[in-house]
């Protein structure tokens, strides 16, 4: 017999940290959905078990139901069965197995609400759903308790969701499950979703890809943060018979693809050359890429600015962007004679700027720039600040302004003296 | 530039040529009466300096005498650093202009018309207006040096080239203009999203705009937060319903099952419970029967055992009653014995009593005896004091009243006389007469005569007052008078004190003082000696008052002692005994007697004690006697009732009780049997059946109250699970996401810009305030020497404006608030540190037209010395209408009359 199995689908997941473009990013995980049932059909498998976490949350919103139906009313022929997970519990008559569009849910749709076996395919599923968000108890005791049962001749697959009790790496009321529980539970196959990366093992172990266990998690179809290795992928699962070692395929399903690039500043040119060059390799895909762009070096507050500008159109293409600022903005010291020589008071006061972020975010002091003379006091810089945040000078923390402040100082000041110059 | 000379014609009231210079490069005093032309003198040579020579300007037309159409024309010499120069202008009619420099001694001509007009401007910096004459503002440097009447107190705007020019002399740098514009960049910067004065969020503005949304949308997002909290919590309830419910569902199946098997058994109860009660009737009834035979028997038994113990009590009655009456005889004869012993012990207690009483009447006559003679010897001592007494008395009596206040005064009076004679002796007459031999005198003084004898070769001196006459024995009459008329007054003094005294010592019956002196020592003795003679009569009476109350008391002794004697009769032998006899005699019969009193308290004891014991045998024998009645009674009483007890059971009580027992013990083994064949506690079942039926009836209702609330909760936890709140809160943190950053972004800007501005302004401040203070210093020098007040410091504004004057920022008086005074020498101390800062590359000329009008004469003085200090360095030129502030200083000038060469 022949399966998909896939789980931690997290429909209706949020992504707050990409604002208005979230919604675009939850858009795609139905794309990805579609992608695996469409190669689950074209593989002819017995049916498509998704082990817990389907949604994201059981108060998802209807649409997301209504949507996640849609594509399985797609595929009519792909019989699927849904566990609820941790995130989808069956906790009640608010879960979300008891919403109304699951009334009129597709035919070929049936969820593992209760514990139980189910014959699917001339196989037999022991289905252990959660119940609740947290738990301590492993949750493949109850399929143990299921497969007391006489298997009559078939094969028997192991369904539920939860952490591997690996000390140190789960929570204990993470649904902790033994490490070999399929050898415990004497199931043919153990299904399990929870951890969003690829895992295999057996009898405990973990496997090396390529090689065929019986305790399967295949991670997220469709991942959903940056350096997430291993995530994007459902497991095809063949057993020929019971007690047979099952074949385990990675098939990659997955729509987006998470990239994080590095422009150093320091040579803003030469960084903007080898990021833009790197960018057209991925721009056929742009929308399907969530582009992450790192800046770091030092760099003077116009370079920077510019940098961030020309970001801003560079990055537009892509589905999803985020500029993560680790530069160090400073003049150079060519920058602060300037200065100097064109307005002695100007570089004085951006000496006492510099004095107040280096108290503030406990910053170097830019070369070339002598502090001595600069606001020397704690209590004067704090009166300075106060007056600037609207605070009395006693309950002032110089520590509200960060360097992503003192950066946007130096590039309003950069730019100010850029359009005095003109 | 320094000015030499200016000369008018046809300007105001000059149509001639007047001419004021030469002028000292110093101080200059132009000083002349009002409306004399000073002020045109000025205005006339600034417009031949500044002003195009073809203006037509009102300004330019005014120059003309009023009422006529002549030609203005002005001649001004001046020096500056290129040379000597002269221009020459005449306005309005035939308008010409020309500028010569002095060359080698001679005037050579420069330009003529606009060059010449042109080349004076480029000498002296000044700007060609646009339209209309000039005006000060036009005028270069010399509109900070050239003080118009009227300008005391204001001073001219920092503005245009000569001001940047001015300003950077005196305060040597100049704000960068670069700063001045970041500043106002990031002010505007900063005022788009907050409030200048609070620094709070600005309304309207693009912040506030965020922070409205992104409140509401957290209020939304706390509004959905609430939901999700109530749905955990409905779901937690729901669980806990669900488990209660399978709880109900349990314990009413318990209880169901409980009542069931109670209510069986209950039933099996009523079936058997009536014969169980019949059988229990029959026990009660079997319980009686035997409980009252032997209830009988125990009567009987008892009877029999009381009537042995009455019996038995009834003989020791009678052995005690007899055993009483033998004990009454005895104690009556005790009693008649002792009754006899005690009657002897009384007469002899009379007989010692009488003895007693009679030797201590004898003792009582004897010393009253004793203290008869006592008291004789005390009257006769006292009557012996008392005499003496009346004798001092008497004697005291004889002596005048003198006192020593009395005394004080006949010698005050002596005193006089003496005084008295004395004076007349020194200014009166003294008559020495020594006789051969005794002789007698008769001295006439003031009319009175007395006689005197003289002893033969004794001197005896006589003085008089005025006159005085003698007559001499054998000789005649010698008169002698006294020429001094004082001695009049003294001699009348004299007889006046004479007479007091003689009247003072007839009232004392003493003849002189002398006297009065002894006698009053004597009454003094007297009163010595009486007080003495009272001491001693009071220590004769003791503790009598007078001798009346002695001799009272000595009478009453002597009655009372021949009362006690008459009573006793003592006989010879008895007055023979003495006290210590009679006493010795008394204390012998004292014990006798009262070893008879205790003998007689003891036998009267006695004797109760028999009496007491005689009646309780009595009493108790009657009250054995009332016992035995009363036991014979009960007896018969217990034979009867035994006689009705046997009677009642013929065939005997002790078999009957035998009878009784047996059926008792059938009827209980009856009740026994009934009582096996039913449950436990099968008295409580009912109750127990009641019970158990209503707590399944109340596990029933409470689990129907718990299903009805799961499916309550199970509607409200469906509706709130379709609300979505998951998708909701995501989207609601998206768009909180995106407008806290869009607040952040925007507050950060502002704060950014707000900062970099207060970062500027601070540094501009501190050096404005480094280059002003050198200023501020020269300033506060010379106006301290203008006021005379050293402790003031003038405060300037970065626009050098001054800003007031005061001991430090804290006290600054705005100039505003200064007196016109106080302002007019600000003003000139300003002007002076323009002109000393100008002076430096140029000589300069500072013009003062009327400028201290308001100074006062104390203050002149000092500008006096100012002004002078500073003519050293730069011309000055005054123009005052008093000549006597500025007498004795600088040059003085005067408009001459003169024609234009």
């Amino acid at each position: 017999m022949k399966f998909i199995h896939s789980a931690d689908w997290q429909l209706g997941a949020r992504f707050s940290q990409f604002g208005p473009k979230a919604e675009s990013l939850r858009q795609v995980r139905f794309q990805t959905l579609e992608t695996a049932l469409r190669k689950a059909d074209e593989a002819s498998v017995d049916f498509f078990l998704i082990a817990g976490d389907l949604f994201e949350d059981g108060q998802v919103d209807d649409t997301v139901i209504h949507t996640t139906f849609e594509k399985f009313r797609r595929f009519p022929g792909v019989p699927v069965f849904i566990l609820p997970g941790n995130h989808d519990p069956n906790d009640g008559p608010s879960s979300i197995w008891n919403r109304k569009p699951f009334l009129t849910k597709p035919s070929n749709v049936t969820v593992l609400a209760e514990p139980g076996v189910t014959e699917c395919g001339g196989a037999q599923l022991l289905a252990s759903p959660l119940r609740q968000k947290k738990s301590t108890i492993d949750p493949t005791l109850k399929i143990a308790e299921l497969a007391r049962q006489p298997a009559d001749g078939r094969i028997r697959i192991g369904v539920t969701h939860g952490a591997l009790a690996f000390p140190g790496k789960h929570e204990s009321n993470d649904h902790p499950i033994v490490p070999d529980a399929e050898t415990r539970t004497g199931v043919d196959y153990l299904a399990v979703g929870h951890w969003h990366t690829w895992q295999v093992y057996d009898h405990g172990r973990h496997v090396m890809p390529g090689t065929d266990g019986r305790l399967v998690m295949p991670g997220t179809p469709e991942p959903d943060a940056f350096e997430q290795d291993g995530a994007g992928h459902v497991a095809l699962v063949e057993i020929s018979s019971p007690q047979s070692k099952p074949v385990v395929q990675k098939v990659p399903v997955a729509t987006l693809q998470w990239m994080t690039l590095d422009l150093d500043c320091a040579d803003a040119p030469a960084g903007r050359q080898g990021l833009e060059h790197r960018l057209a390799e991925v721009k056929p895909a742009a929308d399907r890429t969530v582009v992450r762009v790192r800046l770091h070096g030092r760099v003077s507050p116009r370079v920077l600015a510019e940098t961030r500008q020309w970001l801003e159109s560079a990055l537009q293409p892509y589905l999803a962007q985020q500029v993560l600022d680790e530069t160090a903005v400073a003049l150079t010291v060519a920058e602060i004679d300037e200065i100097k020589n064109r307005s002695p008071l100007l570089a004085q006061a951006l000496t006492d700027l510099a004095q107040i972020e280096h108290l503030a975010t406990n910053s170097p002091v830019p070369a070339g720039m002598d502090l001595s003379q600069a606001i020397s006091s704690l209590d004067e810089a704090r009166a300075l600040v106060s007056r600037v945040i609207g605070e009395k000078p006693e309950k002032t923390d110089l520590t509200r302004l960060d360097a992503e402040f003192f950066k946007l100082a130096h590039q309003l000041l950069s730019q100010e003296l850029q359009e005095a110059t003109q | 530039m320094i000015l030499e000379s200016v000369e008018l014609k046809n300007v105001g009231p000059f149509r001639e040529t007047v001419r004021v210079g030469p002028l000292d490069p110093g101080l200059n005093i132009l000083a002349a009466s009002n409306e004399t032309g000073k002020s045109t003198l000025v205005k006339a040579g600034a417009r031949a300096l500044f002003d195009s020579h073809g203006g037509k300007s009102k300004e330019i037309k005014e120059l003309r005498p009023a009422g006529t159409s002549l030609a203005p024309s002005v001649a001004v010499v001046f020096r500056c650093k290129s040379g000597n120069y002269r221009i020459e202008k005449t306005f309005l009619e035939s308008p010409r202009s020309q500028l010569s420099q002095m060359v080698d001694g001679q005037w050579r001509p420069l330009g003529e018309a606009d060059q010449a007009d042109r080349r004076v401007r480029e000498l002296l910096g000044s700007e060609k207006p646009g339209a209309g004459a000039t005006k000060p503002e036009h005028w270069g440097l010399f509109r900070y040096l050239w003080a118009r009447q009227g300008e005391a107190v204001a001073w001219p705007e920092w503005d245009g080239e000569a001001a940047k020019l001015v300003r950077a002399r005196l305060a040597r740098v100049e704000i960068d203009p670069l700063i001045e514009r970041l500043k106002s960049s990031f002010w505007s910067e900063y005022e788009k999203n907050f409030t200048p004065a609070q620094g709070q969020p600005k309304a309207g503005g693009p912040l506030a705009f965020a922070e409205k949304e992104l409140g509401d949308l957290k209020a939304e997002l706390k509004e959905v937060r609430g939901k999700a909290r109530e749905l955990e919590e409905l779901q937690i309830r729901f669980q806990g319903f669900s488990e209660q419910t399978t709880t109900f569902e349990q314990e009413a199946r318990k209880l169901k099952e409980k009542a069931d098997e109670i209510g069986q058994q209950a039933r099996q109860v009523e079936l058997l419970l009536p014969e169980l009660r019949a059988h229990e009737k029959a026990l009660e009834a079997a319980r009686k029967e035997f409980h009252r035979v032997d209830g009988d028997l125990r009567a009987a038994r008892e009877a029999q055992d009381a009537l042995q113990g009455l019996k038995k009590e009834m003989e020791q009655s009678e052995q005690r009653q007899q055993e009483l009456k033998d004990a009454e005889v005895e104690n009556e004869s005790l009693l008649t014995e002792a009754d006899g012993a005690l009657q002897e012990v009384h007469h002899r207690r009379a007989g010692l009593q009488a003895e007693l009483e009679r030797v201590q009447g004898l003792l009582k006559l004897r010393r009253l005896k004793d203290a008869l003679v006592d008291l004789q010897k005390k009257l006769q001592e006292a009557e012996s004091q008392a005499a003496a007494l009346s004798r001092l008395q008497e004697e005291k009596s004889k002596i005048p009243g003198l006192t020593p206040q009395k005394l004080g005064k006949l010698k005050g009076l002596d005193q006089d006389i003496r005084e008295l004679d004395a004076q007349i002796k020194v200014v009166g007459i003294t008559m020495d007469l020594t006789p051969d031999k005794a002789s007698r005198v008769e001295v006439t003084e003031s009319g009175a005569k007395r006689s005197l004898k003289i002893q033969g070769g004794v001197t005896e001196t006589l003085s008089s007052g005025q006159a005085l006459r003698v007559r001499l024995e054998g000789w005649g009459e010698v008169r002698v008078r006294s020429g001094a008329g004082e001695l009049k007054d003294l001699e009348e003094r004299r007889r006046e004190a004479q007479a007091e005294l003689s009247k003072a010592l007839a009232e004392l019956g003493v003849e002189n003082v002398e006297q009065a002196a002894s006698l009053l020592e004597k009454r003094k003795d007297l009163d010595g000696r009486i007080r003495e003679a009272t001491q001693d009569l009071k220590r004769a009476l003791g503790d009598f008052d007078d001798l009346d109350g002695l001799k009272a008391r000595m009478n009453q002794s002597d009655t009372e002692h021949e009362n006690l004697r008459k009573s006793l009769h003592p006989e010879s032998g008895e007055d023979a005994l003495s006290i210590s006899g009679l006493e010795a005699q008394e204390e012998t019969l004292k014990p006798g007697l009262r070893d008879v009193e205790k003998t007689i308290q003891r036998d009267e004891r006695a004797l109760k004690e028999l009496a007491d014991k005689q009646a309780s045998c009595r009493e108790e024998r009657h009250l054995k006697g009332t016992e035995l009645a009363k036991l014979s009674e009960q007896t018969k009483s217990h034979e009867r009732k035994i006689e009705e007890t046997r009677a009642r059971y013929p065939e005997g009580i002790e078999v009957m009780k035998a009878r009784a027992g047996d059926a008792f013990t059938e009827a209980e083994t009856r009740v026994e049997s009934a009582r096996r064949k039913l449950p436990p506690d099968y008295e409580k079942l009912p109750e127990g059946n009641r019970r158990a039926a209503a707590a399944f009836g109340e596990a029933q209702r409470d689990l129907e109250k718990c299903r009805e609330d799961c499916q309550r909760l199970r509607g409200t936890l469906e509706a709130l699970g379709a609300e979505g709140l998951y998708s909701r809160e995501s989207q609601l943190l998206e768009e909180i996401g995106v407008k806290k950053a869009e607040a952040d972004a925007a507050r950060r800007r502002g704060w950014a810009a707000r900062l970099l501005h207060d970062l500027m302004e601070r540094r501009k401040q501190a050096a404005t305030r480094q280059v002003l203070t050198p200023l501020e210093d020269q300033l506060s020098s010379v106006f301290a020497e203008l006021t005379g007040v050293s402790v003031r410091r003038i405060f300037l504004d970065e626009n050098l404006q001054i800003r007031g004057a005061g001991r430090s920022e804290e006290e600054l008086l705005a100039f505003d608030l200064l007196s016109q005074g106080a302002k007019e020498q600000l003003m000139l101390a300003l002007r002076l540190a323009v002109a000393q800062a100008l002076t430096e590359t140029e000589p300069q000329a500072v013009i003062l037209d009327d400028v201290l009008a308001n100074t006062d004469p104390v203050r002149q003085a000092r500008v006096l010395d100012v002004l002078q200090a500073a003519a050293q360095r730069m011309q000055l030129l005054v123009l005052t209408c008093h000549p006597d502030h500025y007498r004795g200083v600088g040059k003085v000038v005067s408009i001459e009359r003169c024609g234009i060469p």
